[in-house]
């Protein structure tokens, strides 16, 4: 009798683990799905800012060189926002990017050759260089939104 | 992705290498059409080049990892998977036995040499529209790439569209009433705009709705579509402020349609970086602010899109 007692205690012991586990694994991976889409959100931002002043429709040239900084830190480690089976949930992050990493490791680099250099451009502040610098960024954001995520959702 | 390739013939001068034929029907295209309409005083074949461009046709007809223009990657749509077949002027696989005649007919009618029906797949609902000089100029442009001997991938398709006769039904009750281009525009730039718009670049193929039966649906062109290829959910791009495009200025118009940036600094994805990449972000600019005037032009439409995906995207969307 006790061990029949003993046995379904221990498997519903064991059982809880494993829930406990998974809704914790789960949890987790909304977080970084939500972390994820904040630094993106941020990126988009700081996009949104530069564009204004390299188009030249506000007067905010200080603050380029700022903007050009956080966007370039963040495409630094662009991949570390992608841990594996982060795919699940509230996320237009694609399969395509566990599936093919080399692909994505290429798009991933291209953006960091290109915020560095818009960067550095900025800080040389040439005017004519980092408007064409800013355009290469908007090019590899765009490549790897083109493969990699999935499109709108209103 | 590739556009069109590098070293194309530019000048007069170069035309020289080609067959005497293929000159023979360019000097004798050029002595009738005269004028050019896309670039002034541009040759036939870079007008024809620049049409090829303006009309998205490597989005689908090259592959990213395939020859130019010697057939694409596969096109998922609700009504099967479809390869856009070979171009080039080979003359077996490719289009290079091809009369002037012939290709008018695919392009303007969506008929083939046999007279068979195209699916209408290949947007010939839009390039219907088309000028025929214009038509033509991109005919010589193609009898001058490098022909490839590519043999064409048969599409994949449910049992009941294999019947091709079907589409001429298809063709009745959708065709004409699409190809209109004057519609709305009255000012020469706006028009250009529209002929840009709706019989080149044919935005409508991904941003207008479609009914049960694949077909546009013309009171609501342009105000998106969640039956875009590959499953796409595409966004409303009337100037609705609230569910279009109402809050971007002509310039924000104008920079999305060169970079892929938003003005809240989201960049474009999917489909749409492809057509920013082949297709708006190579127009001249002249072209490019016609295109603007007339899309901010349309009147504005209230469409809220809802997609019929789950999120779980996991199970590509297959009927
Ligand atoms: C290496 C790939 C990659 C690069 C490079 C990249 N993105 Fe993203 N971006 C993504 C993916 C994937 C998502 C979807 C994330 C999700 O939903 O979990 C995304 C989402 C976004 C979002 C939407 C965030 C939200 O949830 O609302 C914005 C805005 C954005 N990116 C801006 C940018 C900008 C601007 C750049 C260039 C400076 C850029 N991205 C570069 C992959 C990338
Ligand atoms: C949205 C994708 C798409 C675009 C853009 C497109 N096509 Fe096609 N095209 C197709 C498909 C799919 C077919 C095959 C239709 C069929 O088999 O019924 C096709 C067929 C053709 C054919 C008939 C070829 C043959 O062997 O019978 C020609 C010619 C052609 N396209 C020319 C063009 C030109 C020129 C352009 C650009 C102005 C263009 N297409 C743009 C998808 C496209
Ligand atoms: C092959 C399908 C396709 C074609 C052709 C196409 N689009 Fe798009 N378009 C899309 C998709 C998909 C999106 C959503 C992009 C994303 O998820 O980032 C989009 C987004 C847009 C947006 C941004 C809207 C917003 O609210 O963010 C504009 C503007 C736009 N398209 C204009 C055009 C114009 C103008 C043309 C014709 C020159 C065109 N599109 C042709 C598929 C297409």
């Amino acid at each position: 009798m006790l061990n029949i007692l003993k046995t379904t205690l221990s498997g519903l012991l064991l059982l809880g683990a494993a829930v406990w586990t998974i809704i914790a694994v789960a949890a987790e991976t909304e977080d970084i799905i939500k972390y994820r889409q904040g630094v993106m959100k941020s990126v988009g931002g700081h996009m949104a800012a530069a564009a204004q002043i390299v188009r030249g429709k506000v007067d905010y040239g200080d603050d380029l060189g700022y903007h050009a900084e956080s966007i370039a830190r963040t495409m630094q480690t662009v991949e570390s926002l992608f841990p594996k089976d982060t795919d699940f949930g509230e996320t237009r992050a694609l399969d395509a990017i566990w599936s093919e990493p080399d692909k994505f490791k290429a798009v991933s680099d291209e953006s960091r050759a290109a915020t560095s250099a818009f960067h550095d451009a900025v800080k040389s502040s040439d005017k004519n260089a980092y408007a064409a610098k800013f355009k290469a960024v908007a090019d590899a954001c765009k490549a790897c939104h083109k493969d990699f995520r999935e499109k709108k959702e209103q | 992705m590739q556009g069109v390739p590098q070293g194309l013939p530019r000048k007069e001068g170069t035309i020289a290498i080609f067959p005497s034929l293929a000159r023979g029907l360019i000097l004798l295209c050029t002595a009738v059409l005269g004028v050019a309409s896309a670039a002034p005083g541009a040759s036939l074949l870079e007008r024809g080049e620049y049409l090829v461009r303006a009309g998205g046709c490597t989005n689908c007809h090259t592959d990213e990892e395939g020859a130019f223009l010697a057939g694409g990657r596969a096109l998922h749509t609700p009504f099967g998977t479809f390869y856009a077949p070979n171009i080039t002027p080979h003359l077996r696989h490719g289009i290079g036995a091809w009369t002037d005649a012939d290709f008018l007919r695919a392009m303007k009618a969506g008929l083939s040499p046999d007279g068979e029906n195209y699916y209408p797949a290949f947007p010939y609902v839009a390039y219907a529209g088309m000028r025929r000089q214009d038509v033509l100029a991109i005919k010589a442009y193609l009898n001058s790439v490098p022909a490839v001997a590519q043999p064409n991938r048969p599409h994949q398709l449910p049992w009941y569209l294999h019947f091709r006769p079907g589409v001429w039904l298809w063709k009745w009750r959708y065709l004409s009433p699409l190809a209109r281009t004057t519609d709305g525009a009255v000012d020469p730039v706006q028009q250009r705009g529209e002929y840009l718009v709706n019989a080149l670049a044919h935005c409508g193929e991904c941003h207008t709705p479609r009914d049960w039966f694949g077909g546009l649906i013309d009171a609501q062109r342009h105000a998106g579509s969640v039956y875009g290829v590959d499953g796409d959910v595409v966004p409303n791009i009337t100037p609705d402020r609230k569910t279009g495009i109402g809050k971007w200025s002509g310039d924000d118009l104008s920079f999305y349609l060169q970079t892929g940036l938003t003005p809240d600094g989201d960049s474009a994805g999917g489909p749409m970086a492809a057509v920013i990449d082949n297709v708006t972000s190579r127009l001249t600019n002249q072209d490019l602010q016609a295109m603007v005037r007339y899309v901010l032009s349309i009147p504005p439409i209230e469409n809220v899109l809802q997609s019929r995906q789950s999120k779980t995207k996991r199970d590509p969307y297959e009927y």
